[in-house]
């Protein structure tokens, strides 16, 4: 788990029981500007990067408040280990429509068009 | 009241995506073209109860995935919740994103996540159980809201929530073997 450690904290094999325990931008509230790259050992967690994780999916989704949603922009902004994050995320979900692309057979398409225009002099 | 004389021009263009998500749904062309050749004829049929002015296809969403459920799914007597694996959160980041990350910069994801073919994708979602895939077709490939899954699927949006959260971590997971398999991330990275 090379990748972890050299993202965050180091502390695998605990995945799941911290949202943002591995590659966090851990560090007290009070830290500055920098994300720091605290271990997570201390058991405090900077609270807006759990917040970020925790509203990840329906900020990207577009579905948070305004407010919300301009709180995490603002998190973003100045936490880059929680902006990479929502990035590869962003990605990927474009990645998955994009690949998941399909032409429609041409003869699907004719027997659709027949199937409706035979209902239709039915009626 | 919408006019049965309009249908086709309205409804025609949705069939490419509908047809993604009947073979996503099925597995299978054949049930696909079945599925979408019915979904259209039972939307012809009830189309004058359409409102007009509301999202049409979201209602021929509404008919595909009614349809599916209904036919498809119960032909294969597969239960209706299925137990689906918790995966952590950023499953597919912590194990790529990051250690692209460290050593190729910001952009690197893109490569990373390119690398991934589309029958890789594809067969990844098909790897999940029915409504877990059925949330993360609608919302990802098919970009609706939250409200309108639940409309679609006809279960509260805090169950859409869940059932796309879970669904799309599953689906890491998934996508992580097959990187692991085809060796898309570090040698050291492969046992996770």
């Amino acid at each position: 788990m090379q990748a972890e450690q050299q993202v965050g904290s180091g502390q695998q094999g605990q995945a799941g029981s911290q949202p943002w325990e591995v590659g966090g931008c851990g560090g007290s509230p009070g830290a500055g500007q920098g994300p720091g790259f605290t271990g997570p050992g201390a058991g405090e967690f900077y609270e807006p990067c759990q917040e970020a994780i925790a509203t990840l999916y329906s900020f990207l989704d577009g579905e948070l408040t305004p407010d919300r949603r301009e709180r995490i922009q603002r998190h973003l902004d100045d936490c880059s280990p929680c902006f990479e994050a929502f990035g590869f995320e962003a990605e990927l979900k474009t990645v998955i429509a994009r690949k998941c692309h399909e032409e429609v057979p041409a003869s699907l398409r004719q027997r659709v068009a027949e199937v409706l225009r035979a209902e239709g002099a039915r009626s | 009241m919408a006019d049965r004389e309009h249908f086709a021009d309205l409804a025609m263009e949705y069939m490419s995506s509908l047809y993604g998500a009947a073979l996503r749904m099925t597995r299978n062309p054949s049930d696909a073209e079945d599925l979408v050749q019915e979904t259209y004829l039972k939307a012809y049929r009830a189309f004058g109860t359409f409102q007009e002015g509301t999202n049409l296809k979201s209602w021929l969403y509404k008919i595909l995935t009614n349809t599916f459920i209904n036919t498809y799914r119960a032909r294969r007597r597969r239960p209706v919740e299925t137990e689906l694996e918790e995966v952590e959160d950023l499953y597919l980041y912590r194990r790529l994103g990051g250690l692209e990350a460290a050593t190729a910069g910001r952009s690197a994801e893109d490569l990373v996540l390119d690398r991934f073919t589309d029958a890789e994708v594809k067969t990844a979602i098909e790897s999940l159980p029915d409504q877990f895939r059925l949330a993360v077709l609608l919302a990802d490939v098919e970009g609706f809201s939250y409200r309108e899954i639940a409309d679609i699927v006809g279960v509260p949006i805090g169950t859409v929530m869940s059932r796309l959260h879970r669904g799309r971590r599953a689906l890491q997971k998934a996508l992580h073997s097959f990187a692991g398999e085809r060796n898309l991330s570090a040698p050291a990275d492969v046992a996770g």
